[in-house]
């Protein structure tokens, strides 16, 4: 028994590595030019304190970004739940095409999001396909990237779309887990649909709303490639997220030491919400006997 | 023991082999080289190196040269100074001294180094006097413009020695539908705004030799109230309709393509932006002019600086034979040639050394005797407030950022990057 023990511990030693070699060392590593002035090239850079942490709280790109943030993370998670499920319940139902329709939603998924980001650019650009649905319904050209709300809303729908596959197939795969004869009896009692949708299915699809909630959400608060293909975090700096604003901070303002402080604030914000999910949805899923 | 015998035979014969291969000169493998090089957007240069490089290694059989380029060439090239792993020799794009002279080979005692043309050899050069590039052309660049688009709406390139007079000659491209002027602006391609300022930026604050703000800028006292103006004139010409519509998601493929088909008037671009244009429509009219002044009491100017120049990591191994490279390179051919393909004088001066500046040449001829300056961020800027220009250009352009926000956030950028 002992030396099955030393046989499992020896196997999980190349994974252990890599968690080691590209997380925890870049997480410390992180830490560390936290407290430098570092420009993020320069084989020379100060212990700066406390400086770049302070200037976390004075300046208004992190209070956009931090708001972007949650925007993106939460704005996202919420449309894709609702037309994840959508989705599910209509493609659980037998119909010609089933297959396609599942195939074409979850499609998004599997393109990369830069090159997701650059299409869209085609559709929204000025002259792009998006202004000439709108012109040929008599509006005028619409700057759909120039205005910061706008902008974020239009990265929070394509996100949205690319990535509702997902919460699609976690609830479909949900769906299909609910026996039969939970409908069968309640129908025999009298219960509509809607009953059953909200006595039955929605219940019993906690555990993949817990899985497709915590997915999303941590997608969305981490969310960059979109951002950086279509706006770059512009116009200005409102539509970065803090991801984003790491990399601008970064290779574009040279200042590796501040990016890094973002980088803490980031990690401490994604741990705060996966931990508040945690303790959330502990304990709330419905088993019916 | 015979089996023995034969095994230490072998073994014996091996090793002398494998030594000899070793040792031998003619055995050695040839030394590989790795030469990164950007601006990828002119494929011209690119393959010219590529070319040049195939010929130097023909005759020099000992050596294999990588041409390479890198996407997104700055942050690659971030990456590799911090990690201390950078190619033979790189080329620096405006940067040599500010940005990469920590990693660069001073070049001072090279045989090509009294040869700099004098007019970028202060931009090449740090505060020790010491060079770290062969500079295989300079650009000298003012406004560029479709001379078509000008003549049509009875504009005078010329005549334009003011900010006024160029918003006349604005006014008078608009009255005839085309845009004044192409600033690109997307977010994505944000840098064509950043070089709006680093155009106008200097009639503002630089070139006026009776009142300027050059000791103010490069010893940290500058009051960046006095950007206000620069930022104004940006949000001038938007509130007067004489941008490209798509002024915040505008791309600078579409000003090449524009600029060829005769919808824009003006550019504030380098004159790769008319080998853009002619990408497309070569037969089109172009020129440029220098950029004009504040106020009357000053003259137009120029913009210059490096374009294509190398350098050579001073810890690479080949450095010995990336020397020689650059060396080859700084013979009159080499150097003509790169010069020509970007349209642009030579970075060294001699009597072999000149480059056919072509149906350009008038533009050339009026520029003889105007003051040149050099990029406006490079010189008097911290490295790393460029994406600062950027980015406020496109916030004012937007309207997400006030004028006095956009002053106050190149201001926290300026000081933050000074103490660096």
């Amino acid at each position: 028994m002992h030396s099955l023990y030393r046989k499992a511990n020896i196997m999980y030693i190349p994974a252990l590595i890599l968690f080691v070699v590209f997380v925890v060392y870049p997480f410390f590593s992180d830490i560390r030019i936290a407290f430098t002035n570092w420009n993020g090239f320069s084989q020379h850079f100060k212990y700066v304190g406390f400086l770049n942490f302070k200037r976390l709280f004075t300046d208004d790109n992190i209070r956009t970004s931090f708001i972007n943030t949650l925007l993106y993370g939460f704005g996202s998670t919420i449309f894709q739940q609702i037309l994840g499920l959508a989705f599910a319940l209509l493609l659980n139902e037998p119909f010609p095409g089933r297959t396609i329709a599942r195939t074409v939603i979850y499609l998004p998924v599997m393109i990369s999001a830069v090159i997701m980001g650059y299409m869209w650019i085609y559709l929204v650009e000025y002259n792009g396909a998006l202004n000439d649905i709108v012109t040929l319904f008599g509006g005028g050209k619409v700057l759909w990237l120039s205005d910061a709300h706008l902008a974020v809303a239009v990265i929070i729908a394509i996100n949205t779309l690319q990535f509702v596959g997902i919460s699609m197939i976690i609830y479909l795969a949900g769906l299909q887990g609910i026996p039969n004869m939970y409908y069968e009896a309640a129908s025999i009692e009298g219960a509509g649909t809607w009953i059953c949708f909200r006595k039955i299915t929605i219940p019993l699809l906690y555990p993949s709303f817990v899985t497709s909630v915590t997915v999303n959400l941590i997608g969305g608060l981490k969310l960059f490639d979109i951002i950086r293909a279509l706006t770059g975090g512009g116009p200005g700096y409102t539509t970065h997220s803090l991801a984003t604003l790491i990399h601008s901070s970064y290779f574009a303002s040279q200042n590796a030491g501040y990016a890094a402080a973002i980088g803490v604030l980031l990690f401490v914000i994604i741990l705060f919400f996966t931990i508040l999910l945690q303790l959330v949805f502990k304990g709330k899923e419905v088993q019916y006997t | 023991m015979e089996d023995v015998m034969k095994r230490v035979v072998t073994l014996m014969l091996f090793t002398f082999i494998a030594a000899a291969v070793i040792v031998m000169p003619g055995f050695a493998a040839p030394k590989r080289l790795t030469i990164a090089v950007n601006f990828p957007q002119t494929d011209a240069t690119f393959k010219a190196f590529q070319e040049i490089a195939a010929a130097y290694c023909k005759a020099n059989p000992n050596v294999n040269i990588d041409i390479v380029t890198y996407t997104p060439y700055e942050e690659v090239m971030k990456t590799k100074m911090a990690a201390n792993d950078l190619p033979d020799a790189w080329g620096t794009h405006g940067w040599s001294v500010a940005r990469y002279s920590e990693y660069l080979e001073p070049l001072n005692n090279q045989p090509w180094a009294s040869k700099v043309n004098p007019t970028i050899k202060q931009v090449i050069t740090d505060k020790n006097g010491k060079i770290y590039v062969l500079p295989f052309d300079m650009d000298v660049a003012g406004v560029a413009f479709n001379r078509t688009v000008l003549d049509n709406a009875k504009v005078d390139p010329f005549k334009i020695e003011t900010w006024a007079d160029f918003k006349d000659a604005c006014a008078k491209i608009k009255a005839t539908g085309k845009i004044p002027v192409d600033i690109g602006g997307g977010a994505t391609d944000d840098w064509t705004v950043g070089n709006f300022y680093d155009w106008t930026a200097p009639s503002f604050l630089i070139t006026n030799e009776k009142h300027n703000y050059r000791k103010a800028l490069k010893d940290g006292t500058f009051d960046w109230q006095n950007w206000a103006p620069v930022a104004k004139l940006l949000v001038e010409f938007r509130d007067k309709g004489y941008l490209n519509p798509d002024y915040t998601q505008g791309t600078w493929v579409n000003i090449g393509k524009r600029m060829a088909a005769g919808e824009l008037g003006f550019a504030f671009f380098g004159n790769y932006v008319i080998g853009e244009a002619k990408k497309y429509n070569p037969n089109g009219k172009y020129g440029f002019i220098p950029v004009p002044a504040a106020t009357k009491d000053d003259k137009p100017t120029l913009i210059t600086g490096e374009r294509v120049a190398m350098g050579v990591w001073k810890d690479s191994p080949n450095k010995a034979e990336v020397l020689k490279f650059l060396n080859y390179c700084s013979q009159p051919a080499v150097i003509n040639r790169i010069a020509t393909i970007n349209g642009n004088p030579t970075g060294l001066v001699g009597a072999d050394y000149k480059s056919d500046t072509g149906d350009m040449q008038l533009y050339f001829n009026n520029i003889a005797g105007v003051r040149g300056f050099p990029y406006f961020d490079r010189e008097y800027l911290p490295s790393g407030m460029w994406d600062s220009l950027c980015k406020t250009g496109i916030g004012l352009l937007a309207n997400s950022m006030t004028v006095e926000q956009a002053i106050e956030k190149m201001k926290n950028d300026y000081d933050t990057l000074r103490n660096q």
